[in-house]
């Protein structure tokens, strides 16, 4: 007995219905050799690299079961002849990568996090336009500062200028 | 889009937690190692080891059997 994993697209225009009966027949095919379904997944409507019989998206199954090795020929024929499977893909895998009920909740744990991670960054966008606007009035400060010491420059200047202006008239 | 090698220090011997990531499920993190075209970016480009290239090639291939990853991208229409 080994351990194997399959993905199927589905194609895009049946209902959720028909698309529980074709994963219940995949299921009922590997009960029938004495196999084990281990875990079942759903990956959701996607939208294709490239167009299969000239449809844009695919609904994405997934399964991992144990069956025995000549057996697999039977589930892999199945999935040909079914015209509403687009492709499919079967590969053998080792027991450590089996996944668990709890890695689906950790999948929405993770979608949770990228939402907090999200909101973190806002609140950091926040924090970093509200230091921006200090860093404005600092500037600020140290611009009128700056004109004022122009203005002394200048005013030193009009006078050397004024000066040398009176030396030359003098 | 691609990770170009300016270290040349294979990426998966610096952080091991990232060859579990080598999976064609995983494959928004095997778009690293295409390019815009959809062409597998050979390792003396990307610095990889030959050890994790041949898994990278291995996954990507079959990343593409599934569309989930392109064979090749034509520029002019995308």
């Amino acid at each position: 007995m080994n351990n194997y994993e399959i993905v199927y697209i589905i194609h895009p225009a049946l209902q959720e219905g028909r698309l529980i009966d074709i994963k219940s027949k995949i299921h009922e095919k590997i009960t029938s050799f004495k196999g084990k379904v281990l875990y079942d997944d759903s990956w959701g409507k996607k939208k294709l690299a490239y167009a299969i019989d000239k449809q844009k998206y695919g609904t994405y199954l997934f399964c991992q079961f144990l069956l025995e090795g000549k057996d697999v020929q039977a589930i892999n024929t199945d999935c040909e002849l079914n015209s509403n499977i687009l492709r499919h893909l079967i590969t053998r895998i080792d027991s450590s990568q089996i996944l668990d009920e709890k890695d689906k909740k950790e999948v929405k744990k993770e979608t949770n996090k990228k939402e907090a991670f999200k909101e973190v960054v806002k609140e950091k966008e926040e924090v970093s336009e509200v230091v921006e606007e200090e860093k404005e009035e600092v500037s600020e400060v140290v611009e009128e500062e700056k004109e004022e010491v122009d203005d002394t420059i200048d005013s030193e200047n009009d006078n050397k200028e004024t000066q040398e202006e009176n030396s030359e008239e003098k | 889009m691609a990770i170009l090698a300016q270290s040349r220090v294979c990426p998966f011997k610096e952080d091991k937690d990232l060859i579990k990531q080598i999976d064609y499920k995983q494959y928004k993190f095997l778009k690293k190692f295409i390019t815009d075209q959809g062409k597998i970016i050979p390792s003396h480009v990307t610095g990889v080891s030959a050890k994790y290239q041949r898994l990278i090639a291995a996954e990507i291939k079959k990343a593409r059997i599934l569309a989930l990853l392109p064979f090749a991208v034509d520029p002019r229409y995308s």
